[in-house]
Formats: structure tokens, sequence, C-alpha cells
């Protein structure tokens, strides 16, 4: 069997294993879809979109469509921890037409602090309720880094002031799958930039069970639907890179499908912000682009319906998605060369010009006094 | 019998994590309120040591929500303390986001956040969809979103849900509370709506992004300008703002206009929503810029409601002060001198009415958010004070949309002061902003006619010492951002947020912020289901990770 | 057994192969046109301007690489003949300096104009080190050079090399990190090449024995005088 046949196996199967469990829904998602005036072409149409997203071959499509219409089953828990909501944001934002409030219908969103109507103790019974009745089903989505100094005491939730820490452990233990969202969930985030005052952490460093990355910062709408999609259809973890992000978002680095890419090429930089090169979409390499060192698919999908991204808008890729970025990309408008080693608040380049200006320095004063030396030594010689 | 203890946390439907607590007395009215947020990030401890051109991208991380905000409130505190001075098409740009980011976060608020205190889902199903569909023309004349098989499917749509008792995010609510005062009819339209305004929030992010690269958490700004200069130059471009601005105005003025008149009447009797300003000064800032000689709000503080008079904003009297945060400190600090350095010292364990719970020590520390003061007073931001200042001002604007909106709805002046003229002055805001952007967009599209430029050069000379600030407004209010830059990095941070100016401790005075201010007196129905005070707060539009960062 | 310190006026000693001495210029050449190459790649100085079809850039980073590939295969042949190779006794016997403290002193001394440089193997302690420094320079900018390429070449070596070096990248933090490593080896580089070659000069007209001649004979010379003095 070739590796196509056992995807197409492995994706019947899961669809087999969706449509065995007891829906949480009584009517079909279909029944849904044709109330809601969403036609199957619309739908069809949807679904194509999301497989050649997932760079899967087009034969996909129709299996997709027929998991996308199971997902009802699939109830989804989604908490905050130290984060700003700025990747809750970005789910909304998710299109297609009317497809976020299809989403929203299909997949039982049994817990999401920044949406549901219930507060306090009646939201908490909910989590609670969730996480029992639908033990060991339910999709873990997590949005934040968790604070872990002080006993994790910098984040408490609920009344019982249970800590982050606690409560993201209590949920993965029984999660089908947990996706961490963002950069915050997936590497600590802004919080846990130096000296990470609160010991954030990404959630696969504090929790057992294995975890997906879907760093950004927020990531786009489309690469967190389509990891849940990519889990909906085969009811596995999608090929994962060394950060455990998914392959098919994060497999390639933002400079090598990016628009400018001609001009980095042929030498062609924008030399300061608002110049003619700047007009004329010249490389922002030397504008501090992280684009060359960053892996994500902005530059194919955009943001907000493909309207625009980064580059475009004539700012430098800053390394969003990638582990401890704020650490390790800042200044974020000055090329790598003049990164920052806060502490020293130097760069490398500055430390360099001063250990080789303080070698040809000492190579200067050494070969002084080697002639000073050898007359010295010529004479003692002289007097011997 | 002695007061009683009642713990809401999570307050869902804002943004992060807050904790409020009341005590009421025997008849459910509250003696006391305090408000705790329980998560704490450091993040101007993070900014320190770094370039100061990172402080915006940085910043900005404060919030995801009113994103942008801090983004630009850190790059203009950095050019003010540089002295550098943005073009004019940098600084235009710059409001028209603005005015894109109002226009997304206001409708996101009132539709999906504030949305579900005042509109009860359930009671929408028992509704007549014709007759829903007459009578939003009551509340404008081209009403969206309401035909009469439109609002059947919607309804059609929600039963599914309520039948199967398998709710998602609307289960196990409110629904039914006797304080909810729209008729079926009225709560299908606003449900209604709030599916619609799902797709509108889509379309005014997509308009921010056109300038801003993306949403949430623009790219597009640079100290010294902005970067988007192709954007600014493309016509294809501007008329793409200026169409999907087209239909977010829209949508303000024929649902999020019409749907705050409908609640103004349904609600105009509603005992919990005519109280709820308990700290009667209100400040705030200058904001978007429409032309070289026009800001559309003016800045200036008015102390005790008294709207006859205005003061000017002497920035030196901000101070923070920390008795009631857990935060090391002993005295009020101006922000230019501000310290964050954390003293965290929890709850304790105590009774409420749901049980045991962990609860507020109201003598010790009890939040992450530190409390702004204004020459010693406590002030509240955002929407209505902003109105409420440029209304005493005599801002032109303001007073005409005001006056209009009060003689439409038969509501008093006085009225302004509550829960429901805090909701109704964020819309209002929302209307003045969407009908003044086009202004900023004008000027913009003039002056590119003979100015290009999008960037003003300058150095930072390590040797010197600057500091500098920003002071402006963000939708939850006035937004200030200060910065001391040393050796070519960051010495000091310190953002102060309009959250933090709303829903701080009580200070060394005992005086308590708005947020516990505005609950004092409020009566609940149930307290075991506290509805009421979630109407109260979320008309401030809380923000957590804005107010304690 | 060691030639170099054998007796005999105006003695001369073989001290590198051929091979040696080959791989040293071609690393020599190669190593000061990587760090042009790589200097215009870290900061473009120049710029085509005119048009887009003068890929430029393009251009510098194809001569880096070509550079590179041939440092790499230096640099292993380099290795084996350091372990196996005609030179290798007496190089090898220069770890017994590196391991001892006294050599070092003598090593330092002699820097300072205290005393000879006598040394057991080929290269006195410092030296040693130093070489080895360059070695170790040489290796991480290969290995990060080779993770930097993966991301522009995926087919044959870039494609064979792939999932080991990603590995490479996460074990260092990411590719930001691998780049700021591989900028830095170009200041190792920056800083070793003037002493390395004013050491080389000064040793020859301190201890009066070959100087730059002797990586392209292969041989040293002691001058007479020098016999005497250790008499
Ligand atoms: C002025 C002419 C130079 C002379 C006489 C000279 C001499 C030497 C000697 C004696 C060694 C130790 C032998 C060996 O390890 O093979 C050596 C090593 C080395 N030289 Fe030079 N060198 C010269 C210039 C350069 C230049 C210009 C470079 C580089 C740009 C260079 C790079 C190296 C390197 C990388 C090694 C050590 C690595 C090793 O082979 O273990 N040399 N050189
Ligand atoms: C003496 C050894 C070397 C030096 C001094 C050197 C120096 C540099 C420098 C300074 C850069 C720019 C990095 C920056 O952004 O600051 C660079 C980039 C690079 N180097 Fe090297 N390098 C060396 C060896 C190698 C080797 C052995 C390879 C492997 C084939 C290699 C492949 C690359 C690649 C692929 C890039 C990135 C080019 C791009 O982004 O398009 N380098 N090198
Ligand atoms: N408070 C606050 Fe923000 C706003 N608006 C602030 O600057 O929301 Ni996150
Ligand atoms: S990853 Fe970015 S957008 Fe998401 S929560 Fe963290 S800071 Fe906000
Ligand atoms: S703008 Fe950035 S990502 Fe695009 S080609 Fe230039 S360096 Fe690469
Ligand atoms: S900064 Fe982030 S949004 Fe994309 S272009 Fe770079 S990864
Ligand atoms: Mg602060």
């Amino acid at each position: 069997m070739n590796g196509f046949d056992a995807l197409y196996a492995k994706a019947q199967e899961r669809i087999a294993v969706l449509s065995s469990l007891p829906s949480t829904k009584e009517e079909s998602v279909e029944q849904m879809l044709e109330k809601r005036g969403i036609e199957r072409r619309d739908f069809m149409k949807w679904a194509a979109a999301i497989t050649a997203m997932l760079a899967l071959p087009s034969q996909f499509t129709p299996l997709f469509a027929q998991a996308a219409k199971l997902a009802d089953r699939l109830p989804l828990i989604w908490l905050h921890m130290a984060e700003c909501t700025g990747c809750s944001e970005s789910l909304i934002r998710s299109d297609a037409p009317t497809i976020d409030s299809l989403i929203f219908d299909y997949i039982s969103l049994e817990y999401h602090e920044t949406l549901m109507a219930a507060a306090g103790w009646q939201a908490e019974a909910n989590l609670e309720n969730a996480m029992k009745t639908y033990a060991g089903r339910y999709i873990l989505l997590v949005e934040g880094g968790v604070p872990t100094a002080m006993n994790g005491q910098f984040l408490t939730l609920g009344a019982q002031a249970k800590t982050g820490l606690s409560l993201v452990q209590e949920a993965a233990s029984n999660a089908a799958a947990i996706f961490s969202i963002g950069t915050c969930a997936s590497f600590g985030g802004i919080q846990a930039a130096a000296p990470n005052p609160t010991g954030a952490k990404g959630v696969d460093k504090v929790v057992k069970q294995p975890v997906i990355n879907v760093p950004g910062c927020p990531p786009s709408a489309e690469n967190i639907v389509g990891t849940l999609m990519h889990f909906l259809l085969f009811g596995t973890l999608p090929a994962l890179d060394l950060y455990s992000r998914p392959k098919w978002a994060y497999g390639n680095r933002i400079h090598d499908h990016c628009e400018r890419r001609g001009h980095f090429d042929a030498g062609e930089f924008v030399e300061s912000f608002g110049d003619d090169g700047a007009k004329d979409g010249w490389c922002l390499y030397k504008q501090g682009c992280k684009g060359p060192y960053t892996f994500n698919n902005c530059s194919t999908e955009r943001f907000n319906q493909h309207t625009h991204w980064p580059i475009g808008a004539g700012h430098g890729c800053m390394g969003c998605s990638e582990p401890n970025f704020w650490d390790t990309m800042g200044p974020l408008e000055k090329p790598l060369q003049s990164h920052l080693i806060m502490g020293l608040n130097s760069t490398v380049d500055k430390i360099g010009t001063t250990l080789l200006t303080a070698t040809v320095i000492g190579i200067g004063a050494h070969a002084v006094a080697s002639l000073f030396m050898n007359s010295k030594e010529e004479k003692e010689e002289k007097e011997s | 019998m002695a007061n009683q203890r009642v713990v809401i946390d999570p307050i869902t439907r804002i943004e992060g994590h807050l904790r409020i607590e009341v005590e009421i007395d025997e008849n459910n009215v509250v003696q006391k309120a305090y408000s705790s947020s329980t998560l704490w990030r450091g993040i101007e401890l993070i900014l320190k040591g770094r370039d100061p051109r990172d402080a915006g991208l940085m910043a900005q991380r404060i919030c995801g929500v009113c994103t942008y905000s801090h983004y630009k409130a850190g790059v203009e505190a950095v050019e003010d303390a540089l002295g550098v001075e943005p073009p004019y098409n940098a600084k235009l740009v710059r409001s028209l986001l603005n005015e894109s980011l109002y226009m997304h976060d206001h409708v996101v608020h009132f539709y999906h956040l504030h949305g579900l205190d005042w509109v009860d889902i359930v009671s929408a199903l028992s509704a007549d969809p014709k007759k829903a569909s007459e009578l939003a023309f009551k509340y404008t004349d081209l009403p969206i979103a309401t035909g009469t098989d439109e609002l059947t499917a919607v309804q059609q749509r929600v039963k599914g849900f309520v039948a199967k008792g398998q709710m998602g995010p609307f289960a196990n609510a409110y629904w039914g509370n006797k304080t909810y005062k729209f008729s079926p009819e009225q709560n299908l339209i606003a449900l209604s709506h709030y599916l619609k305004a799902l797709e509108i929030q889509r379309v005014a992010a997509q308009m921010f992004a056109i300038f801003g690269a993306k949403q949430p958490h623009p790219q597009s700004l640079v100290v010294g300008g902005v970067t988007c200069v192709r954007d600014i130059l493309s016509p294809t471009r501007l008329v793409e703002w200026k169409s999907k601005y087209e239909i977010v105005k829209d949508f303000i003025e024929r649902a999020y206009y019409a749907d705050i008149v409908m609640a103004a009447e349904a609600y105009g009797t509603e005992a919990s929503v005519l109280g709820g300003v308990g700290v009667k000064n209100f400040l705030t800032a200058d904001a978007f810029l429409l032309s070289h000689t026009e800001n559309l709000f003016q800045s200036g503080y008015i102390k005790n409601g008294d709207i006859s008079k205005v003061y000017d904003i002497d920035e030196m009297k901000i101070e923070e002060d920390v008795t009631h945060a857990w935060y090391k400190g002993d005295k009020p600090l101006q922000p230019y001198d501000g310290v964050t350095e954390q003293n965290y010292t929890g709850f304790i364990d105590g009774d409420t009415v749901n049980g045991k719970a962990k609860v507020i020590n109201p003598k010790d520390k009890y939040t992450w958010v530190k409390a702004p003061r204004y020459d010693k007073s406590p002030m509240e931001v955002g929407p209505l004070a902003c109105l409420l200042v440029n209304y005493a001002h005599g801002n032109a604007k303001v007073q005409k949309e005001v006056n209009d909106f009060l003689k439409r709805t038969g509501l008093p002046v006085a009225a302004l002061f509550t829960t429901l003229g805090r909701t109704a002055a964020r819309m209002l805001q929302t209307k003045l902003i969407a009908d003044n952007a086009i202004i900023t967009f004008n000027t913009l599209v003039e002056n590119i006619k003979t100015d290009d430029t999008t960037y003003t050069k300058f150095e930072i000379d390590p040797d010197k010492e600057y500091k500098g600030r920003f002071i402006g407004e963000a939708p939850r209010g006035t937004l200030s951002h200060w910065v001391r830059i040393k050796n070519g990095v960051i010495e000091n941070y310190q953002a102060v947020v309009p959250t933090t100016w709303n829903a701080g401790p009580m200070d060394a005075n005992g005086e308590v912020g708005p947020y516990e201010a505005s609950l004092v007196g409020l009566k609940l129905e149930d307290p075991t289901k506290p509805l009421e005070v979630l109407r109260v707060i979320h008309s401030f539009d809380p923000c957590m990770a804005c107010s304690v960062h | 057994m060691d030639e170099t310190q054998s007796g005999g006026i105006e003695h001369i000693s073989f001290v590198y192969s051929i091979a040696n001495r080959i791989l040293h210029w071609i690393r020599a050449i190669v190593i000061t046109g990587l760090v042009i190459t790589g200097f215009y790649i870290a900061s473009p100085f120049l710029s085509s301007g005119a048009s887009s079809d003068e890929l430029i850039y393009a251009r510098w980073v194809s001569w880096h690489l070509v550079f590179g590939f041939i440092l790499i295969t230096a640099g292993l042949l380099r290795i084996y003949l350091f372990f196996f190779g005609p030179d290798s006794k007496s190089e090898l016997n220069s770890l017994k300096d590196e391991f001892s403290l006294k050599s070092w002193i003598i090593q330092l001394k002699s820097y300072f104009f205290i005393g000879e440089l006598l040394k057991k193997g080929m290269y006195g302690p410092l030296q040693f080190l130093s070489y080895t420094m360059i070695m170790f320079f040489v290796v991480l900018a290969s290995i990060t050079g080779l993770v930097l390429y993966i991301h522009v070449y995926h087919q044959g070596i870039g494609g064979m090399l792939y999932d080991s070096m990603r590995l490479v990248e996460s074990w260092m933090g990411g590719l930001a990190n691998v780049r700021l490593i591989h900028h830095i080896t170009m200041w190792g580089f920056l800083i070793f090449i003037p002493i390395h070659i004013y050491m080389v000069i000064w040793s020859a007209i301190r201890f009066k024995h070959g100087g730059v001649d002797i990586m392209f004979t292969g041989y040293d010379y002691h001058l007479k005088k020098k016999e005497n003095e250790e008499k």
C-alpha cells in the first residue's frame, strides 16, 4: 500500500469511528446546513479549499466533507492562561461564507470564556461537566502560556482559585488531543520573554500528553481551523516538525514564498522605511525582516481572508511563530547581526569589533615590544 | 443578618481573568464590591533593557482585543521621548487605523460580549418572526437582517440548540431572569444581529488590515511613521478600505444604533441598568486626527458629574497607588518613576452564597490591578467619559449626536450617568467615529496628491537619556505609556491602561475605583445567578490583560 | 625523537606533508572568501539597483556556498590527516604539551620574551589550542552553514541532510540562533587571522626559523646562532 492509499484508508477508518460515536446533537449538520441556506455546492467548495490548504490531494475533498459533517460529535474545551486573547480574536475572524458560524454549530464549544454566556459558578460547572461527560473525547485548546513560578499562583481561576497550571494539567489528562493555540501556549510567548517574571512556559512543558503547537502571535484563523480539521479527518496528529508544529502550515520559511524574494536575490533592499525601495516593494531584509528564519505560511495564506500580511504592508516579519522569538530576534526592526544581547546591552558585531580592535592593538604592542626586546637582547649579546 | 459574600470568578465575555466579589445585605442589595484580576504577566519588566523600537510590537501583546492600542501607544511614547515627528501621512493612517479598530471592537463588545446581558436567547424562540420583522422598523427606517425569512431561519437554528439541551457556549446561563426586558420579538431581532455582527466584525477586521497588515496584532507602524506606503499610494487599496468601511458603517447605523434605541426603550425602567455610575469623575484624552486643524475628541476631565466645567489634564498629577494591589510600594508614584514589583498575598478561605470558596480579604492586597488616580481622585475613563467631557467642552459633533439620541429615546441627560448610558455612549462614540472616519480618509487622499512621505529618520544617542509618553484613547478609555531610555535601551516602562483606571482597587485613602463603586446599591434578583452584576461590569467592557499587563 | 629539536647547524626539518600544505592554502583562500561573502550576506552593501534580473545577492550566496563546500571538504580531509596522515604522530604529540602545565608556562613566557619555545610535538600548547579553536570554528561554521543551506537547496545534499540538520537547528534553539552562531564564527576568523599571520611571522623572526615559506616548502630550518645558544 503506498503512502497515499494508507492515508486515505486512515481517513476512512476515522470517519467510521466518528459515525459510530453517539451524536451530541440531534439534527445532522447537513440538515443544519440546509436550514441555514448553505448549499452542498458551497460546502464542497469550502471542503476543497481546506483540503488544498492542508496540502492533501483533491481526492480527499469528499472525505473531508464527510468528516466535517460528522464533526458535531467533537466537543471542544478552550482554556485561557496567560494571554492577550488575540488568538481567540483570530479564531473568530475565520471565514468562508458563514463558515465561522457553521463551526460554531457543528463543533460543540463547551467552554470558551470569551464567548460563553454563563459566568462564575455556572461557567465552572460547564467546564467540569464537559470534562466529565466527554472524558477522553474532547479536544483541549489552550491559549496562553502557563505561569509556573510561585507554584503557578500568578494565574488563578474560579471561586476556588485553582492555579492555571493545575487546571491545564487536569484538563489535559482526559483530552483526546491537545492543541496549543498561539506562540504563548506553544512556547511561552511574550510573558516568557526575558526575564520571564512568572516562569511562563508552553503547555507541552507542563503536561505529559502530546501537544500540537499552532504558534503565531496570533496564528491565522486558517492555521487554527486547519489543524482542527486535520484532526477531524484523520483522528491523528498531523505530521509535525521538531517543535511539534504541523508541517502543512509550518513546513516552509516565510522567505521561501515571500513576494519580495525576487528583490532579495537581486540585492534590492529597502534602505529606510518609506524610501523609493519601500514604494517599489523591495526586500525588507535590511529593515530586520526575520522571514529567512521563520516557519509559517503567512506569505501564502496571509491574514483576514487573505487581505494582507506584515511583509506586504512593508514591515519585516518578526518571527512570531518561532520559539523565544522575542528574545532571539530583537531588535525586531534590525537585521539579525544587530541582535541585542540583553544584559550586556551589546551586539555580536560590537563585541566582535571591540575584540578585533583589541587584537590589533595587542599585535601592535607586541610587535613594538619585540623590536625593543630584540635590540635589547642584541645589546646584551654584544655586551656578554 | 450579616452581609453575605457573592463570588463571581470567572467573569466571562470579557478579555482576561476577572473576579468580582460583592457583599449583599438581607435584601440582596450590594453594600460593598471588590474587583480583582487574577493574572499577572510582568510585561513592564520584560520591556526593560530592550531596544526602544521594539516597545510598540511588544507592548501590543498586552492585548489582542484592543489590539493596536498598545502598539500605537508604545511607538508614540518612544517618538515623544526621542523627539521624532512622524509625517502627516503617517499620523493620518494611524488615526484611520484607530477609527477602524473602534468600529470593530465596539461592535464585537456590544453584540458578542455585552449582548447576552440584554438579550434572552431562549425568549427569542417564542417570538413571531413576522411581528419581529415589522417591529424592527420602529427603531430604524432600514433595518438589517430582520426580514421574516431571515428571522425564521435564525429562530429555527437556535431552536435546534435549545431543544437538544446541548447549547454549547449558551449553556447554563441566566435565561429567563426577570431582569431581561426585551420582548420575544425584540430578542429575536437582537439575536439575528448577534449573528450578523459575526460577519461584520470580519469585514471590519479586513478594513483594518488594509493599512495594518493583519488584525489582531497589526504590523505596519514603526517609530518615525508607518510602513504601509504601498497601500497608501494604491488607489485599489484606498477604495477597498472605503468600501469595507461603508459596510461596517452601514451596520452601525442600521443595527447597532437601532438596537440601542430599542434597549433604551425596553430597559428604560429596569433598575439594574439605571444605576451603575459610582465614580462621577470622568477623564478623556485627545483622539482621532481628522485633519491638521481638527481632532474628533478633545481631552479634559470633569468632576462630580458636573458637566458645566471641564478641566485640563496635568499629566504630572497622574499617579498609581498599590495599597491593595499585589505589588510592593508605600506611596503613589507618577508613572515616569513607576515601579512594578510583585508581592502576592493571595485569597483567604470564606463563606459565600454558593458555599465555601477562596475569597478576597479586603483589608489586604487583593488584585493585580494598580489603582490609578488623577490628583488623588479615581476617574472613570471610556466612551462615556469621552462623550461627557466633550459634551461639556461644547464639542458640536458630540453635542448634536448626544442630543439627537436623547431626543429620540426621550431620556434626560441624567440617564447618561447610568449603566444604560455607558452602553449607549459606546454606541454613540462608534457612530461618531464611523461618521467622521471618512474625513480622515479624505484628508489622507488629499494629502498624498502632493506628499508621499511616510517616515521620519532618527537616531538614538546611547549617551543621552530620554523620557517620553503617549496619552491618548483606546476603545476602553484613556491609555498612557511612559518610557525612559538610557544607554540606548529602555530603562523604565509603565503603562496606565483604561481598565486599570476603571477596575482598580481601593487606594490608601479608602477611595474605590469605578467598578467597585458602580456596584454598590445594585439589587440582585438571585444572588446565585448574578446577571445584574455582569450587566454593570460588562458595560465598562473589561479588559484584564490590559489592566494588569 | 623530534626532528625539530635534534642538532645540526642550519638544520632543516620536514614539518608539513604536501597534503597538509595544499589543504592549508585552500582553506586560507576559501576562509577569506567566506568571510568576505558572509559579510556581504549579513549586510549587503552593494545592490544592483538598476535591474531585478541582476541577482547580485544570490550570486554572493552561491559563491559563499562554493567556498563553503570546499571548506567542508578540506576540513574533513584535514581532520582525517590529523589522525591518520603522515604528520599525525608529531601532531598528536602536541597533545602532551596541551595537557602539561609546564609547557603552557614555557610557551606563554616565550611569547612574552622570556626563554625559548620548547615543545614536544609540532605545536606549543597555546598554538595547538588556537589551531584547535580554528578547527572548532571551521566545524561550527560548516555545521551551521549546512543548517542554513538545507533551507535554500532542497534536493541533493540539502535534501539528504534535511532531517538531521533540522535536528541541529532545534538543538540550537531555532534558525535565528543558528544564523547568529554562524555569524559569530565569522568574527572568530576575523580575529584569528591577524593573530595567526602575525604569530607566524613573529616567531620566525624571534626564534630564527622558517616563516611563511614553511607552508609552501614544508620544511622548517633553524639558524645556526640558535644552536649555539642552546649549548
Ligand atoms: C602568512 C601565511 C600563513 C602561514 C605561514 C600559515 C601557517 C600555518 C601553520 C604553520 C599552521 C599549522 C599547520 C596546520 O595545522 O596545518 C597553520 C594553520 C592554519 N592556518 Fe595558516 N598560515 C598562514 C596564513 C593563513 C591564512 C591567511 C589563513 C586563513 C585565512 C590561515 C588559516 C589557517 C588555519 C585555518 C589553520 C589551522 C587549522 C589546522 O590545519 O589545524 N593561515 N597555518
Ligand atoms: C569560514 C566559514 C564561514 C564564514 C565565516 C561564514 C560566514 C557567513 C556569514 C557572516 C553569513 C551571514 C550570516 C548573517 O546573517 O549574519 C553566512 C551565511 C550563510 N552561510 Fe556561511 N560562512 C562560513 C561557512 C559556511 C559554510 C561551510 C556553509 C555551508 C555550505 C555556509 C553556508 C551559508 C549559508 C547557506 C548562509 C545563508 C545564506 C542566505 O541566507 O541566503 N557558510 N555565512
Ligand atoms: N483597557 C484596555 Fe485595552 C482597550 N481599549 C487598552 O489600552 O483592551 Ni484590551
Ligand atoms: S500568542 Fe500572541 S496573540 Fe496569542 S495570546 Fe499570546 S500574545 Fe496574544
Ligand atoms: S522581505 Fe523578508 S522574507 Fe521577504 S524576501 Fe526579503 S528577507 Fe525574505
Ligand atoms: S511576524 Fe508572524 S505573522 Fe507571519 S510574517 Fe512573520 S510569522
Ligand atoms: Mg502599569
